[in-house]
Formats: C-alpha cells, sequence, structure tokens
C-alpha cells in the first residue's frame, strides 16, 4: 500500500513536470504574437461560444491501476466572455489506505463520497488565427460531502514488554463516521488544446487550502475526495486531473477588435 | 512573456508542497505508563513524603517476566527506587498483575530473599486517536488495584490519585510503605 502512494506521488510529480515544461513551450511560442496581431487585425473572426463537457481520464486509469481505489470526474465549462469560463467538476471517489509503522499496520480506513467544485477559469493565452488553445488560470469553491470508515487499527506502542511480537489489535470491527463534509478553495493552473474539432484535451493541476472541515470524533479526515491528503500541520492539499472533453458549439461572436499596434503594452 | 510568470510560479508552488512529506514517523504520543509513587507511611507530615525502595524487583505474572527498560523511561531491575517508578499495563487485558518485591536478591539456591508483595491493576481500556502517524493509543480508565493482603506486606497502604492513564506523567498509584 505505501509503494503504491509513493507511485502515485512519484505519477503526479512527473506530470507536475511535464506540465511545467509545456508551460515553458506555451510561453515561448507566444513570444511570436505581437508580430501577427497587425495581419489578423482586419480579419472579422467569429469564435465559437458554448458548452464544453467531459471526463477525467486519471481517475479511471487511477482506479484501474490501484488497489483500493476508485473514482470519476465529469468536467464542465461554459464560456462567458472572451476569455472567462465557467468550470465545473463532479466527482466520486473512493479508497482504502493504511498507515503502518515498520511494514505493520498501525490502522486501516476507507474514505467514499463525492464533491463538486464550481468557479472560473480565465484564458491567459493569446491564440493564433482560428486556434483555440487555453492556459487559464482559475479559482473554485468546493464542497465534499463524505463518510470514513476505520476498518481496523492496533494500539501504537514502543515498549514490547507485554506484546513482543508487535501492536496490540485495538479492533478489527468496521467503525463507521458518517455525514462528514468538508470545504475549500482552489486555485486551478489548466492547459487545454484542442486536437480535433471540437475535441480537447486537457489537464490542471490544483492547489486547495481547506475552509471547513468537519472532524469525527476521536479519528481525523486523513483523506477527503476530491482533495486528497490531509496533512496533520497544513491546510494545503493539492490535486491533478486530465481531461477529455467535447464542446458543443452553441453560437459565434465577433471576437473584440484587436487594440492598434502601438498600443500594445506587452 | 510577463503573462506566464504567474503561471510558472504557481507551478513552482504547486510541486514545492506536493514534495511535504513530513508525518510519517510518529513524534506526538505512546502508550501511556502507570506511575507508581513511593510514599512514607510511617510519616506524620501535612504532605506526603517519598520514601525509597531499595533494590526493587517488579515481576509481572501475566507473562512471568521481570521487568526491565533500557529506554525511557529506563528501569533496572534490582535498582533503587527513590520515588517513583513507570510501569506499562496490558492493552489486551482488562487486568495486569505485578509482584513488587523489595530487598531483592537471590540466595545460594537461586530463591528469592526479598519480601514479596502481589498488587492487581485493573482499568478499562479505550482508544484516543492522535495522529496520522501514532494512530491510536490507550487510555487506561476507572484505575482500580486489589491485593492480598498479608502480615509479611512491605505495603502498608495504597491510593489511587489518578484513576485515568492518560498522556501524562503525573503519579497515578501512591504506594506507602
Amino acid at each position: 500500500m505505501k509503494m503504491l502512494n509513493d507511485q502515485i506521488l512519484f505519477m503526479s510529480r512527473y506530470f507536475i513536470n511535464i506540465f511545467s515544461l509545456l508551460i515553458l513551450t506555451f510561453g515561448f511560442s507566444q513570444e511570436d504574437d505581437s508580430a501577427d496581431s497587425q495581419t489578423i487585425d482586419s480579419i472579422k473572426y467569429q469564435q465559437k461560444y458554448g458548452l464544453r463537457v467531459g471526463i477525467d481520464l486519471s481517475r479511471p486509469t487511477l482506479s484501474f491501476l490501484i488497489d483500493g481505489y476508485t473514482g470519476f470526474e465529469i468536467v464542465g465549462d461554459y464560456r462567458l466572455t472572451e476569455d472567462l469560463y465557467i468550470a465545473v467538476e463532479l466527482g466520486n471517489e473512493e479508497k482504502t489506505q493504511d498507515e503502518d509503522v515498520e511494514q505493520s499496520v498501525l490502522y486501516e480506513y476507507t474514505t467514499s463520497g463525492s464533491y463538486i467544485k464550481l468557479g472560473v477559469d480565465k484564458n491567459t493565452y493569446q491564440n493564433w488565427f482560428g486556434m483555440s488553445n487555453q492556459i487559464t488560470i482559475g479559482g473554485r469553491y468546493a464542497f465534499s460531502s463524505f463518510s470514513q470508515n476505520l476498518n481496523n487499527f492496533s494500539y501504537f506502542d514502543s515498549n514490547r514488554f507485554f506484546s513482543p511480537d508487535g501492536f496490540v489489535l485495538g479492533s478489527d470491527e468496521s467503525i463507521e463516521f458518517e455525514n462528514l463534509n468538508a470545504s475549500w478553495l482552489e486555485f486551478v493552473l489548466g492547459l487545454k488544446a484542442e486536437v480535433v474539432s471540437n475535441i480537447y484535451v486537457g489537464m490542471s493541476v490544483r492547489l486547495a487550502h481547506l475552509l471547513g472541515n468537519n472532524e469525527p470524533d476521536n479519528f481525523r479526515n486523513l483523506w477527503i475526495p476530491g482533495f486528497n491528503k490531509v496533512t496533520d500541520e497544513s491546510k494545503w492539499g493539492v490535486g491533478f486531473n486530465y481531461s477529455l472533453s467535447y464542446f458543443l458549439p452553441l453560437y459565434k461572436k465577433a471576437k473584440k477588435k484587436q487594440k492598434k499596434p502601438n498600443e500594445e503594452t506587452e | 512573456m510577463k503573462r506566464i510568470f504567474p503561471v510558472l510560479l504557481i507551478a513552482v508552488i504547486v510541486s514545492y508542497f506536493s514534495s511535504c512529506e513530513k508525518d510519517d514517523i510518529c513524534v506526538e504520543g505512546d502508550t501511556p505508563f502507570l506511575v507508581i509513587g513511593f510514599y512514607d507511611a510511617a510519616s506524620e507530615e501535612e504532605e506526603d513524603v517519598f520514601k525509597s525502595v531499595p533494590s526493587l524487583r517488579i515481576r509481572a505474572i501475566d507473562n512471568d517476566s521481570i521487568y526491565s527498560k533500557t529506554t525511557a523511561p529506563v528501569f533496572t531491575d534490582r535498582s533503587t527506587v527513590s520515588d517513583s517508578v513507570l510501569v506499562p499495563l496490558r492493552i489486551d487485558a482488562s487486568t495486569t498483575t505485578f509482584e513488587f518485591i523489595i530487598n531483592s536478591d537471590d540466595n545460594d539456591e537461586d530463591i528469592e530473599t526479598g519480601t514479596i508483595d502481589s498488587l492487581t491493576f485493573s482499568y478499562s481500556v479505550d482508544s484516543e486517536y492522535i495522529s496520522r502517524a501514532c494512530g491510536f493509543i490507550p487510555n487506561f480508565n476507572a484505575l482500580d488495584t486489589t491485593r492480598q493482603v498479608y502480615t509479611t506486606d512491605w505495603i502498608k497502604r495504597i491510593s489511587i490519585v489518578n484513576e485515568n492513564v492518560e498522556r501524562s506523567n503525573t503519579i497515578h498509584v501512591k504506594i506507602f510503605h
């Protein structure tokens, strides 16, 4: 179990690295912008507005790869203005984990529940003519409702006088903690690329800060669906997703008139 | 490029936070010990006065073992205890029985020559969640003690001053001798 956790951690680090690399390449390619804007200026380009819905690919993949984890997430956004989107994520996750000391399990618990994340994304990427890719900065308010099952626990005891073989089992009967909930704010950094017409692949990394956390008596919310690991001493959490989505165009609207080159500040 | 800067900054912050893995070692708590203080039964003072116990041996009946501990809290077998001693309680049972042997020594035939007094502690075991790394520790509550009384006993009187053995090292049981 520990190994699997490390694997996820390793994977997420790996993703973050790729992600930062991608941002860098986007960043460099953006330098051409000012040269192009003059030519685009005269063409009236109709931009598509509509609803984009999709699924997160990472959660089903992890469900397949990792024992004790199942999850899925539906993502969606609606284009409000030229660069502002209302965004939502809906998900459900269940995860069984344990904490152990020197190969012996101290306790095992299962967390399961659903979450909703609602907020906005702002596109900061200036597309070349006809393209509609995005680098977004966004925020979410998220709420998760879940339950925790303490599947078993042993008493932590560093003294081996009465129990030379290991920790004394406290209980192997499941103890359920129901009606738990948590809310948090997320800072989202996203990337979406149109790979085929109206089909997008995207990824995002999230930095979350817990606002409210309704904790059980004599246990703690160690992991929250949608938020991930809760650490003892901080309120911060991290997450990511990889989305595949379909854009449903509803109407078209002309792009705002470009600024004249000499007014360009960037 | 200016616009990319905050984006990069966030990416760095995210990777920084995701590498925080501090809470893997349990330092916040451990199974508590029963703290027994040894006091002078003859003292007329208002406050109880400590009285040392020469060559104390503690033998646990349940696992028929002589108690000693080389790490904190240290207890050396047949050492002189000046004020108090910390002993473990069984988590998997609601009683623990010890023989407290004063002036403990063996004669030529390996027979104990000290004075033996047997004490049984009874309690209830409750769990307390400490932290991610420590998980649960037991608390021993409703502490009580029973003993067989003989005329040869070195213990004159016992009083329980704190019937909850939790995460503190204050004295729970006073033994007067």
